[in-house]
């Protein structure tokens, strides 16, 4: 059961990530991103990451790409669109390729070679994540939260209209 | 079917990484380039979770929180400035946006 | 006694300072130039007859003190030690140094004396004496030095002084030309002795330390066996500076266009000290040079051909400054080949009575010069015996003491140039024979020139078909007289005065043999009396035909200047020419203006990264991350 599931949400997640790059609208793409959002979280609960599952739900799907759709609507940013870049400078495509198929031979042959355990059950409950987060990671918690912080002053310092007496 | 293990959530990972920055590199509209970035951070969220199965501890799984939590943040700074952008030079296209051109 | 060495030494330069830093400034400010003249005259004057009675009074202490060959007292003041090598500024007194500072005072001394006449109405004249009393300072710089690095930079200053005095009239061409030449080519010496003594420094670093200094040079010599081959060249170096400042062959040629400065400028720097300096050095130094049997040959053969070389040419020169030139030349090719035959005293001794009968005759010929207003000696012919013996009647005294130097010069008996000559000839009569028949076949051309310039100019009975009328001829005043009185008794009596005994230690004090003696003054008696027979009734140089190649070849200097002038024009400018080339088309085309352009082009191309997307920067930054991680995982993800 499981492997079906997984088959279907990593197909479903890699054709709208595809989708993605070929859509001309942004809520479209919006919406394609939605779609691999859910898969992620269909697969994160598959490897027994409940509550980062959930968390990846709300935030995302619920918070992230809301916030999108507001900037989309609101500032009509969506209102143009643009097709994906058709014309490429011969230069960037053979340094692309180049590396890519660097990369890649590396990669495959390190897959092919080596052999990872199997998959345990890392019982991602909310206990068990709490137990971990609030004695060997208290400090990166910490930080993270003074980060957030720091973001909102950003933000808003961004958005702030100019004096109009300069 | 084939049972999934961790090198074929990895591949995942690296595929829909991949997708991101390739769509980071063909799209001109700013937002959604700004998704692609989404994407990518997304991939390795991914990594991060296969990792912590892998060893059957929950520590990937804490990582990749803080990457979330990161991502969030970032975006809410990026959309900002995509905003930003748009009242300045009325374009979302980035191809319009060469004031550093040397 | 030291101490009286440093003020010797500091006194013509405060005069020189003087004279250029106060004096001369003043005298353009003013109108009243003649009281400023006479100031620097006064200063030059009074600072180096001070030098001299000092000189004199040293020269006392020394004998009350019992000084004789061998002491040597020293006094240095440290400049620089760097990692062994050791810089030093100071003084050597030793006999040889004593009896070289009461000549370069004395006479110079009698020359400064003479010029506050001679030069007078010059517009230069302050600047004349400024350069003087620098000179003088530069020379005792050489006298004294106990170390070859000083000894090196004060031959560079005497140099400078030369310079500036053979171009005192510089807005004559010939004149700066002349002082150019003179420069240049004692400059190709001195690279030379730069050479030796960097040379002789570095084989002494073998025997532990390397040295500059005199005495430690004599001690290491003595102490340690040095290789030969390599002591012959640094010897050889050295030697070089001396080609050039002593004007040997084939270093020779800026002696006799140094006659265009002024004539008693001449007399102290061409005649009496300057070119003197390198015997002196070679004297200084012969304890280096006995080391080098190879050495003291070429110095010899040098020496020998000098003379010879220079005593033809002085046969067929019409001006009397330049007869004189090359008699100096000759004579100093004596010197030089005396201490060649390891008889340095003999060189010194000549040394020493040359200064006094140089000096006399090219001071005697500046008071001819003066009062015939013409350097051509068949023009002061024509001028002086236009009336019987109008020589003697007019200028009594320069004609007489004239006469006294030519006698000093050709080795006629009692003068003091007999007897330093008769010292060179025994030498020579030791050494190999061609050298003892060339300085033999050299007296009796000495005594040919000198008579061939006393008889055209006083003593011709030639028809006075184009003689003008001796109106205007006086002799000048006692300025201008005294010294050559003084000088003309020096000539006489130096023989006689004790240099021999400090000059080496007795176990040279044979006297010559009493055959060299006749054989010489028989050769200057008929050398004398042939020039006497053939030019008394001659009104201009005429040779049969079969002497005109021969006489054409030494009329032009046996074409050195030749030589030399198609060697600097052809060779080394060919060698500037290819340098010019090599520098502007390969190495700045291709190194600095080729550097220049390759970034430029390669800044052109790289520019073109920056073309304002962002995109453009992600591919980059991606392209590199990806080969970073390549390289890290082929090779074995150990980073």
């Amino acid at each position: 059961m499981a492997t079906v599931f997984f088959w279907i949400a990593s197909v479903l997640a890699v054709a709208s990530a595809l989708s993605i790059l070929f859509v001309k609208k942004p809520t479209r793409a919006l919406l394609a991103l939605l779609v691999c959002m859910i898969c992620l979280g269909v697969l994160y609960t598959l490897l027994h990451a409940y509550f980062v599952a959930i968390v990846h739900l709300i935030v995302y799907a619920g918070a992230v790409l809301v916030l999108f759709l507001f900037v989309i609507m609101l500032e009509g940013l969506g209102a143009t669109t643009l097709p994906i870049q058709r014309r490429f400078s011969p230069l960037h495509l053979a340094l692309t390729a180049a590396a890519g198929l660097i990369f890649s031979f590396f990669i495959v042959k390190i897959l092919c070679s080596s052999k990872l355990p199997a998959l345990q059950n890392a019982a991602g409950t909310v206990e068990n994540l709490g137990k971990n987060l609030f004695t060997n990671y208290l400090l990166p918690f910490e930080l993270v939260a003074v980060l957030i912080l720091v973001g909102i002053f950003a933000a808003v310092s961004l958005i702030k209209p100019e004096n109009k007496k300069s | 079917m084939i049972h999934p293990t961790a090198e074929h959530y990895l591949v995942l990972s690296g595929i829909l990484f991949s997708i991101g920055l390739f769509g980071l590199f063909v799209r001109r509209h700013i937002l959604i380039m700004l998704l692609c970035l989404e994407l990518m951070l997304n991939a390795a969220n991914l990594a991060l979770i296969t990792a912590s199965s892998v060893h059957g501890q929950t520590d990937g799984q804490i990582v990749s929180f803080f990457v979330m939590v990161i991502a969030a943040v970032e975006v809410t700074i990026g959309l900002a400035i995509a905003v930003l952008l748009f009242k300045e030079k009325n374009t979302v296209d980035t191809e319009q946006t060469t004031s550093l051109k040397g | 006694m030291l101490n009286l060495c440093w003020i010797i030494l500091g006194l013509p330069l405060a005069a020189a300072a003087l004279i250029s830093l106060l004096v001369i400034p003043f005298e353009k400010a003013s109108k009243e130039k003649d009281f400023f003249r006479t100031l620097s005259a006064w200063i030059s004057v009074l600072s180096i007859s001070a030098a001299f009675i000092l000189s004199v009074i040293l020269f006392r202490q020394f004998q009350a003190a019992q000084g004789h060959y061998g002491t040597a007292l020293e006094a240095s003041l440290p400049w620089m030690n760097l990692a062994g090598i050791k810089m030093e500024l100071g003084i050597l007194l030793n006999p040889i140094a004593l009896i070289m500072l009461l000549i370069v005072n004395g006479v110079a001394a009698l020359v400064t004396i003479f010029s506050a006449r001679y030069m007078q109405g010059e517009e230069g004249y302050s600047r004349y004496f400024a350069a003087l009393s620098f000179f003088v300072f530069a020379m005792l710089g050489i006298v004294l030095a106990n170390n070859l690095i000083q000894i090196f930079i004060f031959w560079e200053l005497v140099g400078v002084a030369s310079y500036l005095l053979i171009g005192f009239w510089f807005q004559k061409p010939s004149a700066s030309l002349a002082s150019k030449k003179a420069f240049l080519t004692t400059r190709v010496g001195d690279a030379g002795m730069m050479l030796g003594i960097l040379l002789l420094f570095g084989i002494l670093v073998q025997t532990g330390t390397g040295t500059f200094n005199f005495l430690e040079l004599e001690t290491k010599l003595h102490q340690n066996a040095l290789p030969s081959g390599l002591l012959t060249w640094a010897c050889i170096g050295l030697f070089l500076g001396a080609v050039g400042k002593s004007a040997q062959v084939p270093l020779h040629v800026w002696l006799p266009d140094a006659m265009e400065g002024p004539t008693p400028a001449s007399a102290l720097i061409h005649a009496a000290t300057m070119v003197a300096a390198g015997v002196y050095m070679l004297a200084r130094l012969f304890f280096l040079f006995e080391m080098s049997p190879v050495a003291l040959q070429v110095i010899a053969w040098t020496g020998v051909a000098t003379a010879l070389i220079a005593a033809t040419i002085a046969v067929v020169q019409n001006d009397i400054k330049k007869v004189l030139a090359y008699s100096t030349l000759s004579q100093l090719g004596y010197m030089v080949m005396a201490i060649g035959l390891h008889h340095p005293e003999a060189g010194m001794f000549h040394l020493v009575t040359h200064a006094f009968f140089k000096a006399l005759l090219f001071l005697g010929a500046g008071s001819l010069i003066h009062a015939l207003h013409t350097q051509d000696i068949w023009q002061m012919s024509a001028t002086l015996n236009s009336q019987k013996n109008a020589g003697f009647k007019k200028l009594p005294i320069t004609v007489i003491t004239f006469l006294i130097g030519t006698a000093a010069l050709a080795g006629i008996p009692f003068t003091s140039g007999f007897f330093s000559k008769e010292e060179i000839l025994n030498a020579a009569s030791h050494g190999p024979l061609a050298i003892f028949i060339a300085s033999l076949v050299v007296v009796m051309l000495t005594a040919y020139y000198m008579g061939r310039v006393l008889t055209v100019v006083f003593f011709s009975s030639a028809s006075k078909a184009h003689g003008k009328h001796p109106h205007d001829i006086h002799e000048d005043n006692a300025l201008v007289t005294l010294p050559l009185i003084i000088l003309a008794i020096f000539s006489i009596a130096a023989g006689y005065l004790p240099f021999q005994a400090l000059l080496s230690d007795d176990s040279h004090a044979a006297h010559p043999p009493l055959w060299l003696a006749i054989l010489s003054v028989s050769l200057a008696v008929f050398g004398l009396l042939a020039s006497f027979v053939l030019y008394r009734n001659k009104t201009e140089d005429r040779h049969a035909a079969i002497f005109q190649v021969p006489v054409k070849i030494i009329q032009e200097k046996f074409y050195f200047d030749h030589f030399y002038d198609w060697f600097v024009s052809r060779i080394q400018g060919g060698l500037a020419i290819a340098a010019d080339f090599f520098e502007r088309k390969i190495l700045v085309a291709f190194g600095t203006e080729g550097t220049a352009k390759l970034v430029t082009a390669v800044g052109s191309v790289v520019r073109k990264m920056q073309n304002g997307w962002i995109q453009t920067y992600g591919l980059f930054f991606v392209i590199g991350w990806i080969i970073l991680i390549s390289y890290l995982i082929g090779s074995g993800g150990n980073s």
